[in-house]
């Protein structure tokens, strides 16, 4: 389980970090506007919370990938040398 | 002849392994390898612990400010348009790792991977405190006594310290550091600084303290597709099986030869020091991350024994195989392979330094007014409006004229020159251009903008410089 958690949470987090600096290289948060409202909060907060958001995301890609994974080797048959 | 390679058994084995993992207890172990580790490890520590507080220009040497969204390396301001350079920092990384992967393994894991190197700090500690690895081992085993319970308290109070203050520095990479340390001490940082102190702390502590080789097995991808850069005449720690085998335990005077006996004498040393918990001498396995720790246990080993020491040692796999010396690997070292990446290397970095060399203190965006696309004024003049987003990325005021060309009869109007922009600083200026339509076709244009740094008399100094933006003009 521990070894599980290792393999969906670590390979996001390093996305989720690339994902994160991209995003706001390109993206000034004080110029996000959302629901027709300019966000009024500091450029820490949305970073962070952007990073959060996506780590989410990304951990949901990587849990999903493990599931499929298991899911495929749990019907292989057993190999033969 | 297809050899079939039986892998469910295996797989099995190492699931069955690593569910119930014993704790690794290795052992310290001294040498020249060990001493060259330590070396690296106060270097680069040194290096990450000091940086943030170096001082330039009396700012932060190096400081990633994201809330300014503006990164300081000493003398250069990079800003979110330098984006470029994140990536070829990237790039250079990449391969250099893959230079020194295929030239000698994973020299990255063994000596400078923060993983290593804070699990290194965190067993020192731990043998500090709890000692040796066989008292380690009689204190876990061992009834819980008042004794016990202090040195573990202990243990886990200095290993939290330790983790806090890494997380700090981490911040301070990203928060000028000299107001952090007032905020602690006035209990009045900030939510999210203090949120990534701890977060950062507590993955240093659970690593290092806790995880450890298990990082290197289960997480690192590193580990997994280094073995694509490898080839048979990468350096790596290698037991020398002809030499070794058959293996056995002898007395030191015996004439072991003569009873058909290798030079290992099978006394464990190597196995304990391994910080992955494997044996060396069942050849190369994908969790070593070649420490060198088996090779100094074992050259003490030998010398105890008085035989040559390097039955463990760096060499390729066709070093051993076709048992040829250092001069015959050394020359392997410049193949095809290694050049390629050394090439590839020095070209993004000679590169980049020459686009750094050269880099214009300015960036200019120009950004159309969307609203009015162009109007008639009086006189009969056509105007269009554009902003110019100017950005000054030298740390010391510029001045700068700005001037249109492309059609005749182009002037600027409502912009005051020159225009003064702070040290690392940018501003946003609005500017009308008018033209007689005689002059100009319906549709689209080119035109070019000039800005020119001037000095402040307003004059276009000799070494000065000036930067030429396209735009459109527009006419209906
Ligand atoms: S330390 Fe050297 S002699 Fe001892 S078991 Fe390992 S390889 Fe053999
Ligand atoms: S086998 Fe040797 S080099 Fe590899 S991890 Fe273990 S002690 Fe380090």
């Amino acid at each position: 389980m521990l070894k599980k958690m290792m393999w969906i949470l670590w390979p996001s987090f390093i996305a989720a970090g690339i994902g994160v600096g991209i995003v706001f290289t390109l993206v000034d948060p004080t110029e996000l506007v959302v629901h027709g409202d300019h966000v009024h909060v500091s450029r820490t907060t949305v970073y962070s919370l952007g990073f959060f958001v996506l780590w989410a995301i990304t951990s949901l890609a990587s849990a999903m990938s493990c599931f499929l994974a298991a899911a495929t080797d749990a019907r292989k048959p057993p190999q033969r040398s | 002849m297809t050899k079939v390679i039986p892998i469910v058994a295996l797989d099995d084995a190492e699931e069955a392994l690593y569910e119930i993992r014993k704790k690794i207890y290795p052992r310290a172990v001294s040498g020249w390898f060990a001493r060259w580790r330590w070396v690296v490890v106060f270097v680069t520590q040194l290096v990450y612990y000091g940086t943030p507080w170096l001082v330039w220009n009396e700012r932060q040497a190096v400081l990633f400010d994201l809330t300014a969204r503006k990164f300081y390396i000493f003398g250069l301001v990079f800003w979110p348009q330098d984006f470029i350079y994140l990536t070829v920092l990237l790039l250079i990384s990449a391969f250099s790792l893959f230079l020194f992967t295929a030239v000698a393994g994973r020299l990255w894991c063994g000596y400078a991977c923060p993983q290593t190197v804070y699990t290194e700090i965190f067993l020192w500690l731990e043998r500090k405190i709890e000692g040796d690895f066989i008292a380690q081992q009689k204190l876990d085993k061992g009834p819980v006594s008042a004794r016990r319970l202090r040195l573990k308290a202990l243990k886990h109070a200095v290993w939290i310290g330790l983790s806090l203050w890494t997380g700090f520095t981490l911040v301070g990479y990203f928060a000028p550091i000299r107001e952090l340390v007032f905020s602690v001490a006035h209990w009045s940082i900030g939510p999210w600084e203090t949120f990534w102190i701890f977060f950062y702390g507590f993955a240093t502590y659970g690593n290092a303290g806790w995880l450890r080789e298990q990082v290197c097995k289960y997480m690192c991808p590193y580990a997994r597709f280094q073995g694509a850069m490898f080839d048979c005449d990468t350096l790596v720690v290698t037991y020398d099986e002809k030499r070794g085998e058959a293996r056995g335990s002898r007395g030191k005077k015996t004439d072991y030869k003569s009873q058909g006996l290798g030079d290992c004498i099978d006394c464990h040393i190597c196995v304990q020091v391994c910080p992955t918990g494997i044996d060396i001498r069942n050849g190369q396995q994908y969790e070593c991350i070649g420490c060198t720790a088996c090779i100094d246990a074992c050259d003490q080993v030998m010398d105890k024994m008085s035989y040559p020491r390097g039955l463990i040692r760096y060499a390729t796999e066709n070093s051993v195989d076709q048992q040829f010396g250092w001069h015959e690997m050394l020359r392997r070292v410049f193949r095809p392979r290694v050049i390629l990446y050394t090439v590839l290397l020095w070209a993004i970095i000679i590169a980049t330094g020459i686009t750094l060399w050269y880099r214009v203190p300015v960036k200019v965006d120009v950004i159309r007014d969307r609203g009015a696309m162009s109007r008639e004024v009086e006189g009969g003049l056509i105007e269009n409006v554009y902003r110019l987003h100017l950005l000054n990325t030298q740390e010391k005021p510029q001045r700068f004229v700005i001037h249109v060309s492309g059609i005749e009869g182009l002037q600027i109007v409502g912009l005051n020159q020159p225009q003064e922009i702070a040290s690392a600083a940018s501003k946003t200026v609005a500017l009308d251009v008018r033209v007689d339509p005689e002059h100009v076709p319906k549709g689209n244009s080119r035109i070019e903008f000039q800005v020119v740094a001037v000095d402040a008399e307003g004059r276009e100094a000799p070494g000065t410089f000036s930067i030429h933006e396209k735009a459109t003009f527009f006419n209906r």
